[in-house]
């Protein structure tokens, strides 16, 4: 062995220990130090750009600040009790939660309830269908907010040229408090089927098909069949979806506001996003703002917690969204495998 | 047993269907409609442009950066998919395949990033790019989009998690460095898996609308979600451009879709919860 | 864990192993080797698990036993909680799997999907070749280039059979296929101790009758030690020169097949090893171990069973193969000729396996087997039958601690 490889191979190996007469090899558990090169640009991503802005927009939350001055002053929680006082933070707040409650069966139940219709009759309809589903979520988002504007029009527009013929009177969708945050909902919710529809699908796809035959055989109902044998096998991947839903929801949602309603009518669209966004960069309050942020995850990471541990243990009981293993190979399931990375 | 039995159950599944299709894609379908009808019968309802008419999409063509925008956007989207990518590949492998201390809080980490909602990082964010001096350009528009790697990461990891363990662990008897089974195992098996991320991270960044107005809001340097905008700020909404220039934006996105559509799927098939 | 790994008591000074004093340490030993998962108790618990060198060993036990473990942290893949791993008298318990000489082919072959079958072979020596590009192969075989290394992996795949499906991939093989380039993936690297997890039990009945003759030849050949894990106790009395039963994290018995299966060395070793299982069930002494009765049975001895007072114990757990009864009229039970046992029962069950027949019995509140050669005749469902079992074939266990008692008829 050269000088050169000795030394690297040392070096390499200063946690082999006793190198024994076998020349040290790689392999095996990395070291630390190797584990967190690995992790490093993933870990240094979301320092400065997730846990950073974090903190920083905790400091900021406890200054005044107009986002140009050279000289923050100190609020305290001047900011937080600013949002308490003010009618509009507790009203965004609350109205924020009906957004939540309203979306959550259009990321679960209905795209659920779609996916399995199209996947009992699989074939190119279905496939159609499922494309067609697809397209709101590709359409940009501007354009789609202001599509519902024209049909969701008072005057002309077609909701009410419907309604109309079938003898309703025109409504205001969007500028009545009382179905204008709902009609946001909808509209919204046409983006969260589509994308969840193709998510539940690739779920399914993963199903057995024979334990469908099985349940029919016992003499279940198509119905019985659905409810009985693949619901439950979905319920992990609703429980999922649900989460992720709530998570990237809300700058659809806030697209769709800001160019609808703006938060009106009189507050009723309104929600902590679209709050928060006012402060900052209509009224160029970044304490404001920030102490808003701050309120907002921690209410957010609280009520995801909840429903994700709620949900698992709802959950656990079934087989779930298993992975059929695009993993090649027989993976015979061994009886004593003691798996030596930790499963979380 | 007699056909006709299934008839009311065919007709009823393709009503649901129909129906749903019809109200999810009233937008696309009316404002594919209505791009082509000229400013006079832009406020009429009816879907079809009759009397037809390019007049919005020259509009788009000679008074709009369209190009510009759309190669900003592709520059973007291309971009931020890239370094995520970049980024979450190799964290993926660390966090399921290596065995060290702080794996766990390294999965916290990952996972709770998950859950901060992005407008809580927007002030922040937007104070760096401006500190940096890098408002109206492609990397304040691009680098701070690496705050979503975290769903990357989940992603890519759950495939990784999939794969049999035996073949690392063939891997390792076969003498292979942590790298080097990272570079002749797991990127060949990721295969199909990456490519599915990178269009869903594409797809996402390129219909990504509030960081652009905020990170590059002159025309010449935004992307076309927030450009689009634009035709709603000026002396009266052109919509009749708007909405020609929003069918040209998405026409992309839905050849990549009906290309991949399939990849998409796949890279869900392995995200259960945790 | 990887401090305890490197908290795990390796040699001082010159970092290399220093041999160890104990003189038939060659093969491969875990010495004094726990393993534990976390959980209460541990998976892997053994003073002493030696595999001879050259030998074909078995590990055998139920599922859960430990042999998986024993050797995963044989290889290297797992680190022992406590104690050390030595190979031919080296202690490898630090040294990271690649570097300890071994090769392994997994239960489910776990062969690289996106590689041919060449390239799956060649990868190990691929990598060796990018890791010390100058210098030559273990063995001295010569420098380690392009050409040499084809030259290993097509003999490898030749000595496997396998050479007409070079450029396939795994997905366009068969199980047996899969099989063989996982040995040939093993082999190629002339590794010193050849480790097969449970290699058969994913190829179907036929194949693995075929396979079983093959890997044994294989061994004949190549010369190395090889440590295979079943659970499956037929393939392990058939294939090992070596056998290690495994039970609860322990090693229950290690010897020759014939050893463990004439001389279990305790009830669970007994019934686990020889299909259909031994015959055990308790049996009281009424004169300090010269005659143990039971309702239908009974055992006459020559001489007391020795020990047998001293533990202060009146039963015995009596055992015997059913292919050492032999079944005789239903008037010998009384009064058995020569000292053995003799059992009174009725014929439940027959099984016809084609050369011998299998007569399942059932007498009060005992249930036995008997195997009789399918040449002569043997006893109808319902007929009362008398088994006798000369003494020699008898197996005493002490029925507190499950020890073999000395054999009866010495």
């Amino acid at each position: 062995m050269t000088a050169d490889t000795e030394v690297a191979s040392r070096a390499a190996g200063r946690r082999a220990g006793g190198r024994g007469t076998a020349p040290h090899r790689p392999g095996g558990p990395a070291p630390r130090a190797r584990s967190w090169l690995y992790l490093g640009p993933a870990t240094i991503s979301l320092a400065v750009w997730v846990y950073g802005p974090l903190v920083f927009t905790g400091v900021l939350s406890f200054l005044h600040w107009n986002l140009v001055s050279d000289h923050p002053s100190w609020a305290g929680l001047g900011n937080y009790a600013r949002l308490v006082d003010q009618p509009e933070f507790p009203h965004a707040a609350w109205h924020t939660l009906l957004y939540a409650v309203g979306i959550l069966p259009f990321a679960t139940v209905v795209p659920m309830a779609l996916a399995i219709m199209l996947w009992k009759k699989p074939g190119a309809v279905s496939t159609g269908y499922r494309a067609l589903l697809f397209l709101p979520v590709v359409l940009a988002p501007v354009a789609n907010a202001i599509a519902w504007q024209f049909i969701l029009d008072p005057l002309q527009g077609a909701a009410n040229g419907l309604l109309q013929d079938a003898g309703f009177g025109p409504r205001n969708w969007l500028g009545d408090p009382a179905t204008a945050l709902p009609v946001i909902v909808l509209i919204t919710a046409a983006k969260v089927v589509g994308l969840n529809l193709l998510l539940f699908g690739a779920a399914l796809a993963s199903l057995d098909r024979r334990t469908l035959e099985a349940a029919r055989l016992e003499g279940a109902t198509e119905w019985e069949t659905t409810r009985f044998v693949v619901v439950p096998q979905l319920r992990r991947t609703a429980v999922l979806l649900g989460l992720l839903s709530l998570v990237v929801v809300w700058p659809w949602i806030f697209t769709n506001v800001a160019v609808l309603t703006q938060g009106g009518p009189n507050g009723a669209t309104d929600n902590v996003y679209y709050r928060l966004y006012t402060y900052a960069f209509t009224f160029f309050d970044a304490g404001t703002a920030s102490a808003a942020a701050i309120v907002i995850s921690l209410a957010f990471a609280v009520l995801l917690g909840a429903y994700a541990v709620l949900g698992r243990r709802r959950a656990d009981p079934g087989p779930g969204s298993g992975p059929a293993g695009s993993g090649p190979g027989p993976a015979g399931a061994r009886p004593e495998r003691g798996r030596s990375h930790a499963s979380v | 047993m007699p056909a006709f039995d299934r008839w009311p159950r065919l007709i009823g599944r393709h009503a649901v269907l129909l129906l749903t299709a019809a109200v999810m894609l009233l937008p696309l379908v009316w404002a594919l409609g209505s791009s082509f009808k000229p400013s006079t019968t832009i406020f009429d309802m009816s879907p079809v442009p009759l009397p037809a008419s390019l007049e919005n999409y020259r509009t788009v063509f000679s008074a709009f950066p369209l190009w510009r925008m759309l190669l900003n956007t592709f520059v973007t989207a291309a971009g931020v998919t890239a370094l995520q990518v970049l980024v979450a590949v190799p964290a993926a492998y660390a966090l399921t395949q290596l065995t060290f201390r702080g794996q766990r809080f390294a999965l916290g980490l990952v996972a709770v990033a998950l859950l901060v909602p992005v407008q809580s990082l927007i002030i922040p964010a937007f104070l760096m790019i401006s500190h940096l001096g890098w408002r109206d350009t492609y990397p304040g528009l691009i680098v701070p989009q690496l705050s979503g790697c975290a769903l990357a990461v989940v992603l890519l990891r759950n495939h990784l998690r999939a794969l049999p363990p035996n073949l690392f662990h063939a891997a390792a008897l076969d003498g292979a460095t942590a790298g080097e089974t990272l570079r002749f195992v797991v990127l060949p098996l990721l295969r199909p898996a990456l490519s599915a991320v990178v269009l869903l991270v594409f797809i996402n960044t390129w219909n990504e609308y509030l960081w652009p107005t905020l990170a590059a809001p002159s025309p010449k340097h935004t992307t076309i979600q927030a450009g689009l905008a634009l035709f709603l700020n000026q002396e009266g909404p052109e919509y009749g451009p708007l909405l020609a220039a929003s069918i040209l934006a998405t026409v992309p996105v839905v050849a990549v879709y009906l290309v991949a559509s399939r990849r998409i799927a796949d890279a869900f098939l392995h995200a259960g919860p945790g | 864990m990887t401090d305890q790994m490197t908290a795990v008591p390796t040699d001082l000074g010159s970092g290399a192993g220093v041999a160890d004093p104990d003189p038939d340490a060659d093969g491969l030993l875990l010495d004094g080797v726990v393993k534990t998962y976390g959980g209460a108790r541990p998976a892997l618990d053994v003073p002493r698990l030696h595999v001879p060198a050259g030998s074909f060993t078995v590990l055998v036990g139920p599922s859960g036993c430990g042999k998986s473990t024993a050797l995963r942290v044989s290889s290297g893949l797992e680190t022992p909680t406590r104690g050390r791993v030595l190979l031919g008298g080296v202690d490898v318990t630090s040294t990271p799997a690649a570097g300890r000489g071994v090769a392994m082919v997994f239960q489910d072959f776990a062969l690289y999907p996106h590689m041919t079958v060449e390239q799956n072979v060649g990868f190990g020596l691929r990598l060796e070749a990018r890791h010390r590009p100058r210098r030559g192969l273990r063995g001295g075989a010569g420098p380690l280039n392009k050409a040499e290394i084809r030259r290993r992996v097509t003999g490898a795949c030749e000595l496997l059979g396998l050479g007409g499906l070079l450029e396939r991939r795994p997905a366009q093989l068969s199980g047996g296929e899969r099989q063989r380039v996982g040995l040939a993936r093993a082999i190629v690297r002339r590794p010193r101790v050849l480790l097969l997890d449970e290699p058969l039990s994913a190829l179907d009945a036929q194949l693995r009758q075929q396979a079983r003759a093959e890997l044994v030849r294989l061994h004949r050949e190549l010369g190395n030690t090889v440590v295979m894990v079943t659970h499956d106790q037929l393939e392990a009395l058939a294939m090992g020169t070596h056998l290690i039963v495994m039970n609860g994290g322990r090693v229950a018995q290690a010897g020759p097949p014939t050893d463990v299966y004439h001389r279990p060395a305790d009830p669970f070793v007994a019934t686990f090893v020889g299909s259909p299982p031994m015959n055990i069930a308790p049996m009281a002494t009424t004169d300090a171990g010269r005659t143990f009765d039971a309702p239908g049975r009974r055992v006459r001895l020559d001489h007391p069973v020795p020990g047998l007072g001293a533990s202060g114990s009146s039963t015995v757990l009596l055992g015997w193969r059913p292919g050492d009864g032999v079944i005789g009229g239903p008037a010998e039970a009384d009064r058995p000729s020569a000292p053995g046992l003799a059992v009174e029962a009725t014929a439940d069950v027959v099984e016809f396996a084609g050369d011998a027949v299998v007569v399942h019995l059932t007498g009060d509140g005992m249930r036995a087997a008997v195997t009789v050669p399918a040449r002569g005749s043997w006893p109808a469902v319902g007929d009362r039958v008398t088994v006798t079992v000369p003494a020699e074939r008898l197996h005493l266990f002490d029925p507190a601690d499950g020890r073999r008692l000395p054999a009866v008829g010495a």
